[in-house]
């Protein structure tokens, strides 16, 4: 008895036919590619670093203002001591605001104990 | 599904990063000085109106005595207490502005002080729940008694912010005197050349200078004593004056030091 001849690539075919899952006849083909989608979520892991990195990145430092060159005044000498008065003013003036009888507002006058 | 999650915590992430700041601006208190006082002294006019009012209310029903007038009489009594628990918060809420505005206060002081504001804020908010559903006389008497157990905590709110605010500032201008009793030698007085007898004259007047500066401190440090004093028992209220009466020596002084830096100062 001979054995019957198969054709061995039509055999491999059916193998592989019943191994992946059934196909659904209405359901279209995606329009996008393996690729597509790891690329929008590289790009939105990126995206998402990027927010996180706004939030905690430190201020820019601000710009430093150039340096103005010191001039070294000699210290006043006898009469010219109005800047002087006038700081002694300003202290007295301070000093009324200072003091302590006079507070801005007392506690409140209210009964501590009521009862009907 | 992995994108739309990352699409919604990126969404979440810019709307919180936008709204965060905001949040906790919002919690500083919007008002100033001046609203805070206008506000409480709104709240006071408010409490002694409805303390005429539950004068005579209690009046008449102390000599009535129906139904009518002690509805009438629990009424205004609620009020009445009502409108003092809102009064010492409203208080207490301008002295936490002030004191929180005020240089030279002892930072320690401050955080301890900050917390007999808070503790006094909650006892009047409880006491303003507890009176919200009171109809009784014999309740309202309850709820005003228990209240009077926390006098001392509300007092404490209402003076130590007080003594700290007066330290603070006494403190502060006396620091400003010295400071300008410093500039006043090193600016004027040793510009002076040390061959003419008015600079000797000049030098002898920072002596008393010194003395009354030295005067300041002392009374300052006194006020002080007074502020932590606790081997004498006293009310807030007490302590309060003492320290009132040493800082009005310290004042004095300040006051005396401030007259001879003038003098001294128009010698030059």
């Amino acid at each position: 008895m001979s054995m019957p001849i198969t054709d061995q690539s039509s055999f491999n075919q059916f193998q592989e036919n019943l191994q992946s899952p059934p196909l659904d006849p209405n359901k279209k083909p995606s329009r996008f590619t393996k690729k597509h989608k790891i690329a929008v979520g590289v790009g939105g892991l990126l995206f998402m670093l990027l927010i996180l990195l706004a939030a905690i990145a430190p201020k820019p430092a601000p710009v430093p203002e150039p340096e103005i060159p010191v001039v070294v005044v000699p210290p006043i000498v006898s009469t010219n001591t109005s800047e002087f008065s006038k700081r002694l003013i300003e202290l007295q003036a301070q000093l009324v605001a200072a003091d302590p009888a006079e507070v801005e507002v007392l506690p409140p006058p209210v009964a501590l104990e009521i009862s009907l | 599904m992995r994108y739309r999650f990352y699409f919604c915590l990126s969404l979440f992430l810019l709307i919180y990063i936008s709204v965060w700041p905001d949040g906790v601006s919002a919690q500083i208190s919007p008002k100033n000085k001046e609203e805070l006082i206008s506000d409480y002294r709104y709240e006071l006019e408010q409490y002694r109106d409805k303390q005429r009012v539950f004068e005579l209310d209690k009046a008449e029903y102390a000599k009535l005595r129906t139904l009518v007038s002690r509805d009438k009489a629990v009424f205004s009594t609620k009020a009445l207490l009502t409108a003092r628990a809102t009064t010492l918060k409203s208080y207490v809420l301008v002295l936490d502005h002030i004191l929180n505005n005020t240089q030279g206060v002892d930072t320690k002081e401050l955080e301890r002080v900050n917390a007999f504001m808070v503790s006094t804020i909650e006892i009047l908010d409880k006491h303003l729940s507890e009176l919200e559903p009171v109809q009784d006389q014999f309740v309202i008497n309850q709820v005003a008694a228990k209240f009077e157990q926390s006098i001392e905590t509300v007092l404490a709110a209402e003076y130590y912010p007080l003594m700290l605010i007066s330290i603070g500032r006494i403190q502060s201008t006396a620091d400003q005197v010295y400071i300008a009793r410093i500039d006043l030698e090193r600016n004027y007085i040793q510009a002076v050349p040390d061959t003419e007898s008015k600079k000797a004259l000049l030098l002898r007047g920072l002596v008393d200078l010194d003395s009354q500066i030295s005067k300041t401190n002392e009374y300052i440090n006194l006020a002080w004593q007074q502020y932590y004093d606790t081997k004498v028992k006293m009310t807030s209220r007490d302590r309060y004056q003492n320290v009132v009466t040493q800082l009005q020596s310290a004042y004095s002084s300040i006051s005396n030091t401030l007259n001879l830096m003038s003098q001294i100062e128009q010698q030059i």
